[in-house]
């Protein structure tokens, strides 16, 4: 058919451009570039300034709110600041390097620039104040395993939804209006 | 169930647009650039209204510090289509932003003309992003936002009188506008409260209400200046 004859110059084109060297070149950079773009995604908090072991610490006998001190009185749970570490270990408890890290980095004079990895949406109003201290939640309602984690989480072990927070509220008979957690 | 009211005394009132900065402030409402502001898309949730009175000579200037009146029976939230806007038990019209369709009948519906449309994104000038209230949302293009009696400020003081295990106090929670006023023209508290300064404040003989024929039933009230009733 003349509809068949039309066509294969621009198939055979194709043939050649799919055999060269352009394409597979082409075909290269596009899986580097999509590999290296997706581990950006899946690790977006990136790494942590201290290899963090909540694991050791929970073990020593330290509770969550020892390091994350607003967790029962504030709106935010916050992260521990220098201070807090070198209360602790300004002198050596372990051979660890990581553990040595925080006196290099506090004799620099630095802080700790750790990477929030658990963020919720800005229209959201939270407080842990309410959840922790008002309706005795246990920290693990929301944030999973994490005090049993060996290294800094790279990304929440809960997913934060809408409907993970209704299902809990209306479980729990806690006021499910819009208003009540947004802002 | 506590219903939140103001009281504003015209007397006391200077004008000094105070209240409009702070409620900037506290709200994350952003500055409108020139080309904005020229066609009358300033963004305010409360705004100085100014009256003009008699002719020239005898001219007397009537400023109206006018926040949204959180009426009783608002006659925006009928006319939202997808429930963004409705009243809380507490008697706080609430905006809730992330379902806001930005069809503006609410804007239309409201007989004081407090609520205000995001035509464009909010921009800051450099640096200044750095000062944003973390309490309060930054509100998109193509949504209607309004006053809220600063309601993250009463969340908190909840939280903190029940992790204290007392109820809130007459005084402990009051927007911003209140509490910058520097003629303390302002009163903010529990109407229902029989002992709280808001509700004597609303009892005296000078008081009244803006458009109060509309039965709108706003819980803003206003202390006359002199003879002024806000008729004229």
């Amino acid at each position: 058919m003349s509809h068949h004859s039309l066509n294969s110059p621009g198939q055979a084109g194709l043939k050649s451009f799919f055999r060269s060297r352009y394409f597979f070149l082409g075909l290269v950079v596009f899986f580097i570039g999509g590999m290296f773009t997706l581990s950006r995604w899946v690790v977006s908090s990136g790494p942590q300034p201290i290899q963090f072991n909540h694991s050791k610490h929970k073990e020593a006998g330290l509770n969550c709110t020892d390091c994350h001190s607003g967790a029962l009185d504030q709106a935010e749970a916050g992260l521990p600041q220098m201070s807090v570490c070198l209360g602790c270990h300004e002198a050596p408890l372990t051979q660890s390097k990581e553990e040595e890290k925080i006196r290099t980095l506090a004799a620099a004079g630095n802080e700790l620039a750790w990477i929030q990895v658990t963020r919720l949406p800005q229209d959201v109003y939270f407080s842990h104040r309410r959840h922790a201290r008002l309706a005795h939640l246990e920290c693990s309602v929301c944030h999973g395993g994490i005090g049993e984690s060996i290294r800094p989480p790279v990304r929440p072990a809960v997913t934060f939804s809408m409907s993970r927070c209704l299902d809990c509220h209306q479980k729990m008979h806690a006021y499910t209006n819009c208003y009540g957690c947004h802002r | 169930m506590a219903r939140w009211g103001m009281v504003i005394d015209l007397a006391k009132c200077s004008g000094c647009q105070a209240c409009v900065v702070a409620c900037a402030a506290e709200n994350n409402v952003p500055c409108a650039s020139p080309e904005e502001a020229g066609r009358g898309r300033t963004l305010a949730w409360i705004k100085i209204v100014p009256f003009i009175e008699g002719e020239f000579p005898h001219v007397k200037m009537r400023l109206l510090p006018l926040p949204c009146q959180h009426c009783d029976n608002p006659p925006c939230i009928k006319v939202c289509p997808v429930d963004a806007t409705n009243i809380t038990p507490d008697g706080i019209v609430r905006q809730i932003f992330g379902r806001c369709i930005g069809c503006r009948y609410c804007t239309n519906a409201c007989p004081y003309t407090v609520r205000v449309f995001n035509w464009k994104a909010p921009e800051w000038p450099e640096g200044m992003e750095e000062a944003q209230n973390p309490d309060v949302s930054l509100r998109p293009k193509g949504v209607v936002e309004k006053c809220t009696f600063c309601v993250h400020r009463l969340q908190k003081a909840k939280e903190v009188a029940a992790s204290q295990n007392r109820p809130l106090a007459d005084g402990e929670y009051i927007p911003a506008c209140v509490e910058t006023c520097p003629t303390q023209a302002m009163y903010f508290g529990d109407l229902e409260d029989p002992k709280s300064k808001v509700k004597e404040m609303s009892r005296s003989p000078r008081v009244f209400r803006l458009l109060e024929e509309l039965g709108a039933q706003p819980k803003v009230f206003y202390l006359a200046e002199g003879e002024w009733s806000g008729k004229s």
